[in-house]
């Protein structure tokens, strides 16, 4: 089963509408998908076999200089969910794009809750990180119940 | 004289290099001094008819002639001033041809070649028009003389010997046909260059078919084996054509181990068409011989492997009690799903019309769907069995499995697309159509889906909605909505929609008006409803539907003037056998199944609009409630008309469609839809009005309108045979409803109390002609 390829690729103006559909019930602000759509490689879809199915969303965290990537937004319809490593194809593409950006680490907020996920996470690498949450001044918080994981690169 | 014939001169070659001013001073100074130079005349409807800065061109879509009317009347009366000082000079004769031909009054224009012609034998360039204009009109008889007299003038081209074999050949003389082509043939033997190849290879097969014509059926396989065997340079290089032409020779002949090898060699070179596998199990005599056409298929199959239709076709012959059949099935089904092709219910669709193999589908597909475990299989799985439940009018469950499949995967486009097509059939429009826009919304490049979107938005009458998504695809220079770029691109499918979608809103709105109208008389309160916009809503739909549907009229009419210059073109290029299919193609354009709904839709509805004369009439008359309307109304009605404007103007001449009301309902002149009446019954005999049931409803509806009732119960009787032959058919479903709304109309006429004695006794006469039914 995990023989089927997944790909990537950027959003484009005519495919704006599938974005909702991967991220319900949540819904973005069109303003919010244009963002995405300009920020060019830092939102990808994921596609099996052609059909997208997973979203990410990248940020770059600046403080005073980049100094990170953060993956703001990662999401796969529930049917095609961690069965056929879309998460992986997608973490795998922010650890990728970190360094030709020159960014030496990737973070990630999660919602503890969700626990799936954050196994993917550690399996890639990434490790709880209480410390940094300060270093990262200006990383919005999610709300309470998130932790935040990070993975060097350097 | 002479200074006058050298001033016409001077005033000719100004006319030909287009000087069309100076030439139209020189010809009004000749007319001065000499007003009876009939050439003069006849020169100058030409020249007026390109010249008239006055009045503008028409710039209208999917008009034939851009010259206005009033030009127009001014040309024809200056041809007929020409006639009648020189009725028989030859250079007036040929310039009242070329006028008429520029206004494409082939009928004219064939009567003034002939009279040039005739008064200048010399003068052989007229006879190639004059062809044209005859094969144009379709009078082959005279066809083959002016043919001939122009190869004996320019016997140097091909093409003029091609042009008089195929005279000869649309007057199935092919003895004749196969003679001129010997000739040119012997002419050019040895003469042929590079640029004669494809030329000289479709006469040549075109003479094959000459043969196959003439029932030289031995001659014909000779001559076609010898092409195919040739080493030649110049050979035959159609070789499908050949071969598909020696199979049905063959077959003619009943040499059917040869036929067989023909079909085996055209499935080598084509293996996706359909017919040569029908054509196979003719030549192998086993068409009813399950047990062979399974071996054979099954051979093609793994000679093919990539191509469907020998795993698919046994599936059409095998009983659905043999066990083989369901095997069969299921290692079709699942290899189709397992490659994840979303279309595999319309490949087996057809296998529904056999209500016993139905539940078999059903049976396999559900145990797929059971153990299934990718995610996008099951999709179209449940995309398949959604579709399923449609086709057996189960819509509920039809809606619960591509509910189910939009919840496993909501990206996929066609799972939205189909669930607004079961709305649809649940006739939930408006519903259906927003959930098409959701579909469309995934992919706004797919023009697929967004005509789909505009045909289901034109469906739940939203005009507006349809126009906004149909005009994100179409060129917006002239006007601000795409309408006018879609008639210019001759949409048809649109134009259709958008034409029945405004008939139905008139007559809701003629209905809202009779209410109106009802509730007036009642009490004087009648605040609430802006009834001149209703009015208006009366006229701007009707006018804006009929000129819809004669916008339709008016494409295929320029699909038929389309084929003029090829009456020349084609023989120079040497595309014989295309031309015949042209003429072919032609002479059945009007008994096409679009041109049969329109024309019953548009009969119906000016039907209609008689047999609620004294209504519509009244919903037309705007005097009689422009004092009571508040300035609140005017506006509304004001914006209203705005809108309307922006998204449906198509015609400058006729904007909102109210010249057309003018002239069919208020003053009743029917010339226009006599027209196409005249079109629809080709009385050249070659092809007849088909009789589906749209044909059939358009003749009615044209009689009714005609007053001819007695004629009008012939259609009922043709409609009450199809009603009652299938009952299953979708046809037969239609003409039951038609039947039954012809019958309604025409008790309606019987029991209508007339004063006239001659109505009365007509009366009598179609009781009676109803009963015999």
């Amino acid at each position: 089963m995990s023989t089927v390829p997944i790909t990537l690729d950027s959003l484009t103006v005519n495919n704006l509408g599938v974005f909702n559909k991967i991220t319900s019930p949540t819904e973005y602000p069109s303003s919010y998908l244009d963002k995405c759509r300009e920020s060019g490689e830092l939102c990808q879809y994921a596609y099996f076999s052609e059909v997208p199915v997973g979203v990410i969303v990248l940020d770059t965290i600046i403080n005073k200089t980049p100094i990170a990537l953060e993956i703001s937004l990662i999401k796969v319809l529930k049917s095609y969910k961690l069965e056929f490593n879309v998460e992986k194809k997608l973490i795998q593409y922010a650890l990728d794009l970190a360094p030709k950006r020159h960014l030496s680490s990737c973070i990630v907020q999660i919602n503890s809750k969700d626990t799936q996920l954050i196994n993917i996470f550690r399996e890639m690498g990434f490790a709880d990180d209480d410390i940094k949450k300060d270093i990262y001044c200006n990383v919005s918080s999610k709300g309470e119940d998130t932790i935040l994981m990070t993975k060097s690169l350097t | 004289m002479a200074e006058v014939e050298l001033q016409f001169r001077d005033a000719l070659q100004n006319y030909e290099n287009k000087n069309y001013k100076k030439s139209l001073t020189l010809i009004d100074k000749i007319l001065k001094k000499n007003s009876l130079h009939s050439q003069s005349y006849a020169l100058k409807a030409l020249i007026i008819h390109f010249y008239h800065p006055q009045s503008p061109d028409l710039k209208d879509p999917n008009l034939l002639i851009s010259t206005p009317p009033n030009i127009l009347s001014i040309c024809n009366d200056l041809i007929k001033t020409s006639v009648k000082y020189g009725p028989s000079n030859s250079i007036s004769a040929h310039l009242a041809a070329l006028y008429y031909r520029q206004i494409k009054n082939y009928e004219m224009a064939t009567h003034f070649y002939t009279i040039a012609y005739s008064n200048n034998p010399s003068n052989k360039g007229i006879l190639r028009d004059l062809s044209s204009c005859l094969s144009q009109l379709r009078t082959y008889k005279s066809l083959i003389k002016t043919r001939f007299d122009y190869l004996q003038a320019e016997p140097g081209y091909r093409a003029n010997y091609s042009s008089t074999s195929i005279a000869y050949y649309l007057n199935n003389d092919f003895n004749n046909s196969i003679k001129i082509e010997n000739q040119i043939e012997n002419i050019i033997k040895d003469k042929l260059i590079d640029e004669d190849l494809t030329e000289n290879s479709e006469c040549l097969i075109y003479k094959a078919l000459l043969f196959f014509n003439l029932e030289k059926y031995d001659e014909t396989l000779d001559y076609i084996n010898n092409l195919l065997i040739s080493n030649e340079k110049f050979k035959c290089y159609d070789i499908t054509g050949l071969l598909e032409l020696k199979f049905k020779t063959l077959m003619i002949l009943e040499k059917f181990h040869d036929a067989q090898l023909t079909i085996r060699l055209l499935l080598k070179r084509n293996p996706l068409n359909v017919q040569y596998y029908y054509d196979l199990f003719n030549s192998l005599k086993i068409e009813n011989n399950t047990s062979s056409k399974l071996i054979v298929l099954n051979k093609l199959s793994k000679f093919y492997p990539k191509v469907d239709i020998p795993k698919f076709l046994p599936l059409t012959f095998l009983n659905h009690n043999d066990e083989q059949f369901k095997s069969h099935l299921s290692n079709y089904l699942q290899d189709l799903f397992k490659r994840g092709v979303p279309s595999v219910f319309n490949n087996i669709k057809s296998l529904y019309n056999d209500s016993n193999k139905i539940p078999i589908i059903l049976n396999i597909v559900k145990s797929f769907e059971e153990i299934e475990k990718n995610p996008l299989i099951l999709t179209w799985i449940k995309y398949f069995l959604s579709h399923h439940f449609d086709k057996i009018n189960q819509f509920d469950l039809a809606i619960d499995y591509i509910n189910q499949s939009i919840e496993i995967t909501p990206t996929l486009i066609e799972l939205y697309m189909f669930k607004a097509r079961i709305l649809k059939h649940q006739n939930h429009l408006i519903e259906a159509s927003k959930i098409m826009n959701d579909a469309r919304l995934l992919d706004l490049q797919d023009r697929f889906v967004n005509s789909k979107t505009v045909k289901y938005y034109l469906r739940a009458d939203l005009i507006n909605e349809a126009i906004d998504v149909a005009s994100l695809f179409t060129k917006n220079d002239d006007e601000p909505k795409g309408v006018k770029d879609l008639h210019i691109v001759q949409c048809r499918w649109f134009i259709t929609e958008y034409s029945k979608s405004l008939t139905r809103l008139f007559k809701k709105s003629l209905n809202e008006f009779e209410v109106v109208l009802n509730n007036d008389h009642d009490d004087d309160s009648n605040e609430d409803s802006n009834i001149t916009l209703i009015q208006k809503k009366v006229e701007t739909y009707l006018g804006l539907a009929l000129q819809r549907y004669f916008s339709i009229f008016q494409i295929y009419a320029e699909y038929y003037e389309d084929q003029f210059d090829f009456h020349f073109y084609a023989f120079r290029k040497g595309t014989l056998r295309s031309y015949l299919q042209m003429i072919d193609w032609e002479d059945n354009l009007y008994h096409e199944s679009l041109v049969g709904e329109i024309y019953s839709d548009l009969m119906s509805l000016i039907s209609f609009t008689k047999e609620n004369n004294k209504l519509l009439l009244k919903a037309l008359d705007h005097s009689l409630y422009l004092n009571k309307r508040s300035k609140k109304d005017k506006k509304d009605e004001i914006k209203w008309k705005d809108n309307m404007l922006i998204y449906n103007k198509v015609l400058d001449s006729d904007p909102l469609g109210n010249e057309l009301i003018n002239k069919l309902i208020k003053n009743n002149e029917l010339d226009k839809i006599d027209e196409l009446e005249k079109l629809i019954n080709r009385c050249d005999g070659k092809t007849i009005k088909p009789e589906t049931v749209y044909f059939i409803n358009g003749q009615f509806n044209y009689d009714f309108i005609n007053g001819k009732y007695v004629v009008a119960l012939a259609s009922i009787r043709k409609i009450k045979e199809i009603s009652n032959s299938n009952s299953n058919s979708n046809e037969s479903k239609i003409a039951l409803k038609l039947l039954n709304e012809m019958l309604e109309r025409i008790n309606k006429f019987i029991e209508t109390e007339f004063d006239d004695p001659k109505t009365k006794s007509l009366q009598k006469v179609v009781k009676l002609g109803l009963m015999r039914l």
